[in-house]
């Protein structure tokens, strides 16, 4: 019987796993201790899989660290471990694009958050700025304006260069602007501005950013195709549980073509 | 039973409550993770202080319905 490992926990990595268990033995690691991933671990779809996927090893909330093309490294709580596997599922979901993909010029000034960072520290009672720029129209933009706004921010401007994807809340205190592009940030120490391509600035004292996905590849060895990999990241944004799901099952049946 | 931590919410399920150390030891999982809470004398104060509110509530509540059934 082959031996297959899956990094992720969410909804990609399990019905991964679930559609694998039975004819291959199925490692899911995450480091987070609990199954779901961004979808939740209290979801019911989290429970049919994992249900699903029950005869899998799960080790969770310990962290894949390196592929050699043989071996998983995991270190957890007890500390490192090795797992032979015969190929390697990566299903550890996306991130919003950074400065440096989106080609933002500009100085280093305090106030550049990514949406996902932003969303921590608002949840967690900072107030990243009182009239912050969120640039995206998807997912994070659109949680990243909810939580400013419990926050504190007093005015978010959004700025959605491909339009709208997804519902933003219905609030005076955002204003929502679409087909336009930033291309560069101002201000010093903090952000002051940022520059639209044509030239208008619109004042603002943070920049989230929460436009575009980029898939997140953080094992060592599993960045690129190759070294029987493979990739199980959607980028569908808004994202969808049964999106997430279906590139679960073309993951394992490109498993059993690798194999 | 749930936990907010920095890595968002987690279900902490209570397996065992027992002496030991300074005081009392609650052992369960925070997701897979093991856990333990110890609470020693010292958290005495710290945890009247934190429930002397409902503690209050609770006495006035008893209170009340022992006044109730009397009449």
């Amino acid at each position: 019987m082959t031996a297959v490992a899956v990094v992720g926990a969410g909804i990609t990595g399990l019905a991964c796993a679930a559609s694998l268990v039975g004819e291959s033995e199925v490692t899911v690691v995450d480091r987070i201790p609990v199954a779901g991933g961004v979808h939740g671990w209290e979801r019911p779809e989290t429970e049919r899989l994992l249900a699903e996927a029950g005869g899998a090893r799960m080790l969770l909330g310990e962290t894949a660290i390196h592929w050699d093309g043989r071996e998983l490294m995991v270190i957890g709580q007890d500390g490192a471990r090795r797992v032979a596997v015969d190929a390697l599922v990566v299903a550890t979901g996306t991130r919003p694009l950074g400065r440096a993909e989106l080609a933002i010029e500009g100085g280093r000034p305090a106030g550049v958050l990514a949406a996902t960072v932003a969303c921590h520290l608002a949840e967690n009672g900072v107030t990243c700025g009182l009239r912050p720029l969120v640039y995206g129209g998807g997912d994070w933009a659109a949680r990243a304006v909810r939580e400013l706004l419990v926050a504190g921010a007093i005015r978010v401007t959004v700025v959605a260069p491909d339009g709208v994807h997804t519902s933003f809340p219905p609030d005076g205190r955002v204003l929502v602007r679409t087909g336009l592009q930033v291309v560069g940030v101002t201000g010093s120490p903090r952000v002051e501005s940022v520059r639209l391509a044509g030239g208008e600035e619109i004042a603002c004292d943070a920049l989230v950013l929460g436009h575009g996905l980029v898939a997140v590849r953080n094992v060592d060895g599993a960045v690129w195709a190759g070294q029987r990999v493979v990739f199980a990241q959607p980028l569908d944004d808004p994202a969808s549980v049964a999106g997430a799901e279906r590139v679960g099952r073309e993951a394992a049946e490109a498993v059993r073509s690798a194999l | 039973m749930k936990v907010t931590s920095p890595i968002g919410e987690l279900p902490f399920t209570v397996q065992r409550v027992r002496t030991g150390g300074e005081g009392l030891v609650v052992e369960g999982e925070l997701g897979a993770w093991r856990s333990r809470i110890e609470i020693g004398p010292g958290d005495v104060p710290m945890l009247a202080r934190a429930l002397r509110g409902p503690l209050i509530a609770l006495g006035v509540g008893v209170v009340l319905v022992a006044l109730t059934r009397r009449r």
